[in-house]
């Protein structure tokens, strides 16, 4: 809820029942909310309700999603162009790039790399490593006191560079 | 006696005071109504002492915000001394002379009171949708024609409205339920920072923030003392040449390092100009002179009063720097955003690697009219330059600077407006060659989306218009701004400013931001940099890049 005119909204519990008296109590709960977060209401200005969040519980299905990616036979499909990463301490390096959703499943990868889909990039910091399980989720073993090889390290490029 | 901080205890309650100072900013972000401070976060929230000493502020504050209240809060504290002050007060002022250089920003200040004793300020800046006044600013010729002017004055006494002033203010203005929601934020705002404050100091059995207040501003004062006695003593002088109604000026810099003192004097800068509100008033000239030589002297370090003490501005009283009551001075930033890059370039030589090249100036872009169902819109959209290419790395694309604002998106603006954002690119080519490039430039195109004949008053104003800005140590000077209006009717053609009114789907406006100023000879940038570009876009084989044609046809394949 909000102000009409404004940019955020915040959340308000609804109360049970929804009856004719709820949107008495949706004010007054928005004015409380408002105040304590906000210090001051706006009497005078009106009020919207942008979403309704409604909880609703069911049966779970049994989802399995491994058919519904394509099989990949091999990770050197999956990699791209590789691209400069920077590593605190370590400075620029030249992270190899990897498209996850043809990142087969069993595969393994050590950090740094880069796994990039249309939702999200994933990074692999060095000394990281990365098992993808049967149902194609990313299961990162964290380790920060991994070195960048030095074979990886670039010195012409410096953090910011390029964009 | 003088209380000790141990280092750690000391970082915690720094940080608290500026997580405070977030939380205010946060709140005017989250409450406001309209599309200059809800999106392009055009404001500023501080904290203060009790002796107007600025101690903390937001990160995303705008800078020259936070470089003025503590002039405003003085004001204030001048027309209501502190003794007369209670708890509950909240105390504005838009005065342009002591708060941020036009009528738009409004200073809203609230004494914070610990058991009867003040314990400090909390205050914010806001640039609000309209003041009233004219909206052709490029021809106003005193202060009187830009708007409403509020001298100190107590918005609440002891909490309770001053509704006369409410209604004094809600009266001259466009979009009265837009300018006072965005009002009541920052009174919100303020109040959040005060809860926040007084359990901050009952956390620690605080009866004074002083102590603490002493010690971040001697450390912040001491780091700024060290930063300028690296510099060699001496004068390093600069001079930018800007467009002023028509004619091209200069502004002479002078940054004088004097052990551990640094002076600006900005002697001989041209006469006050009588039209066109491009005068800047002492106030805000400083916080830019200043907010420049914090970024390239103590980068790293929280700033609050401590940080200002060895700094020293001054200019001519009269003269367009620090022009004199009642000047016009609503487009002050046409000459304030240069008095930044002046001091970057002086310092070019003595400090290469703290310093950054000509930044292409933000436009800001504003609508207002009324729609189909007779509802006021006055929405702002602004689109930033391209960075300066600086010793360490190439310019950003589009960034506000020398402003924190923010992009306010396309689909906010589309919703808000009868217009179509039909365009909003970067502009291949603008950044000006360099070792480092400078950042790209971006375009704009605006046309009316229906065909009702309703006017939508736009305000387009382009900085720096045919003054190419040279980049720093080699670099070159980037694409300059652009501005072209198809179909629609021009009621400015000062070349200032630009007023338009669009009635018709095939009346359009284009703007270009400049590219930044590039860094170092272009020669000697390296190849892989080129290459990166070319596959990016950001340059082309054919194109008017410097760098790309000195390298020759085989990176360009």
């Amino acid at each position: 809820m909000r102000y009409a005119g404004q940019f955020h909204d915040i959340e308000v519990p609804a109360p049970r029942p929804l009856d004719r008296d709820a949107a008495g109590i949706i004010r007054a709960r928005f004015a409380s909310e408002y105040d304590r977060l906000y210090g001051g209401t706006l009497p005078d200005y009106p009020i919207q309700a942008l979403n309704w969040r409604v909880l609703v519980a069911g049966p779970a299905p049994d989802v399995d999603v491994r058919g519904s990616l394509a099989t990949q036979p091999s990770l050197a499909a999956a990699q791209k162009p590789s691209r400069p990463m920077f590593v605190p301490d370590a400075g620029v390096v030249e992270a190899p790039v990897y498209e996850r959703y043809l990142v087969p499943e069993g595969s393994t990868l050590q950090g740094p790399a880069i796994l990039e889909e249309a939702e999200a990039t994933t990074v692999l910091w060095p000394g990281d490593r990365l098992t993808v399980d049967q149902q194609r989720n990313l299961v990162i073993q964290v380790d920060a006191r991994g070195a960048v090889p030095a074979a990886m390290r670039t010195s012409a490029a410096a953090p910011g560079e390029g964009e | 006696v003088t209380p000790v901080f141990d280092p750690i205890s000391l970082e915690i309650m720094w940080s608290r005071l500026i997580n405070i100072s977030e939380e205010c900013w946060v709140t005017i972000w989250r409450t406001a109504f309209s599309t200059i401070i809800g999106e392009a976060q055009d404001f500023g929230c501080e904290l203060l002492d009790a002796r107007a000493q600025s101690i903390a502020h937001s990160p995303r504050s705008m800078p020259v915000f936070n470089l003025t209240l503590p002039r405003a809060v003085e004001a204030l504290f001048k027309a209501f001394p502190p003794e007369t002050l209670a708890d509950g007060d909240v105390l504005i002022t838009n005065d342009p002379w002591v708060c941020a250089g036009h009528l738009f920003d409004l200073a809203v200040v609230t004494p914070v009171y610990r058991r009867g004793v003040l314990a400090g300020l909390v205050g914010s800046i806001a640039h609000l949708s309209d003041i009233g006044g004219t909206k052709d600013s490029a021809h106003a010729r005193e202060i009187y024609e830009e708007g409403l002017q509020l001298p100190p004055l107590k918005l609440y006494e002891a909490g309770r409205l001053h509704d006369d002033l409410a209604a004094m203010i809600r009266a001259n203005v466009r979009n009265p339920q837009m300018v006072w929601g965005d009002i009541l934020a920052q009174v919100g705002s303020n109040q959040v920072g005060a809860r926040r404050l007084l359990e901050f100091m009952d956390e620690y059995g605080m009866t004074s923030l002083e102590p603490l207040a002493d010690e971040v501003q001697r450390r912040t004062e001491a780091a700024m003392r060290d930063a300028i006695r690296a510099v060699p003593d001496g004068i390093y002088r600069s001079q930018v040449q800007i467009e002023s109604l028509g004619e091209p000026i200069t502004l002479p810099c002078a940054v004088m390092v004097e052990g551990d003192e640094l002076t600006v004097d900005w002697e001989g800068a041209p006469r006050q100009q009588p039209m066109g509100g491009l005068n800047c008033t002492y106030s805000y000239m400083a916080a830019h002179t200043v907010y420049a030589l914090k970024s390239i002297l103590t980068p790293d370090v929280p700033s609050n009063a401590g940080c200002f003490r060895p700094l020293h501005v001054r200019a001519p009283e009269g003269s367009i720097l620090n022009c004199s009551y009642p000047a016009a001075v609503n487009q002050r930033t046409m000459t304030g955003w240069f008095c930044g890059p002046a001091v970057f370039r002086a310092l070019a030589p003595v400090l290469p690697d703290r310093v950054q090249a000509f930044t292409g100036l933000p436009v800001s872009a504003s609508a207002y009219g009324r729609d189909a169902q007779g509802r006021f819109f006055n929405d702002h959209i602004m689109g930033g330059g391209g960075q300066g290419g600086a010793a360490p790395c190439d310019g950003n694309p589009a960034l506000m600077y020398p402003t924190s604002a923010g992009n306010v998106p396309v689909e906010m603006f589309e919703q808000r407006t009868p217009l179509l954002v039909e365009r909003k690119e970067l502009i291949t080519d603008s950044g000006g060659a360099g070792m480092h490039r400078g950042g790209l430039g971006q375009r704009m195109r605006f046309r009316k989306l229906y065909d009702d004949g309703l006017p939508v008053l736009m305000q387009v104003v382009p900085h720096g218009q045919a003054t190419p800005m040279v980049g720093l140590q080699g670099g070159r000077e980037g694409r300059g701004v652009g501005l072209y209006v198809e179909g629609a009717q021009v009621s400015d053609q000062s070349g200032i400013s630009q007023l338009v009114t669009l009635r018709r789907p095939d009346d359009v406006i284009t703007v270009e931001t400049a590219g930044g100023s590039g860094f170092g000879d272009p020669a000697a940038r390296a190849a892989a940099l080129i290459r990166r570009d070319l596959q990016d876009g950001y340059i082309t084989g054919r194109g008017g890049a410097e760098a790309t044609r000195r390298h020759g046809p085989e990176l360009i394949r």
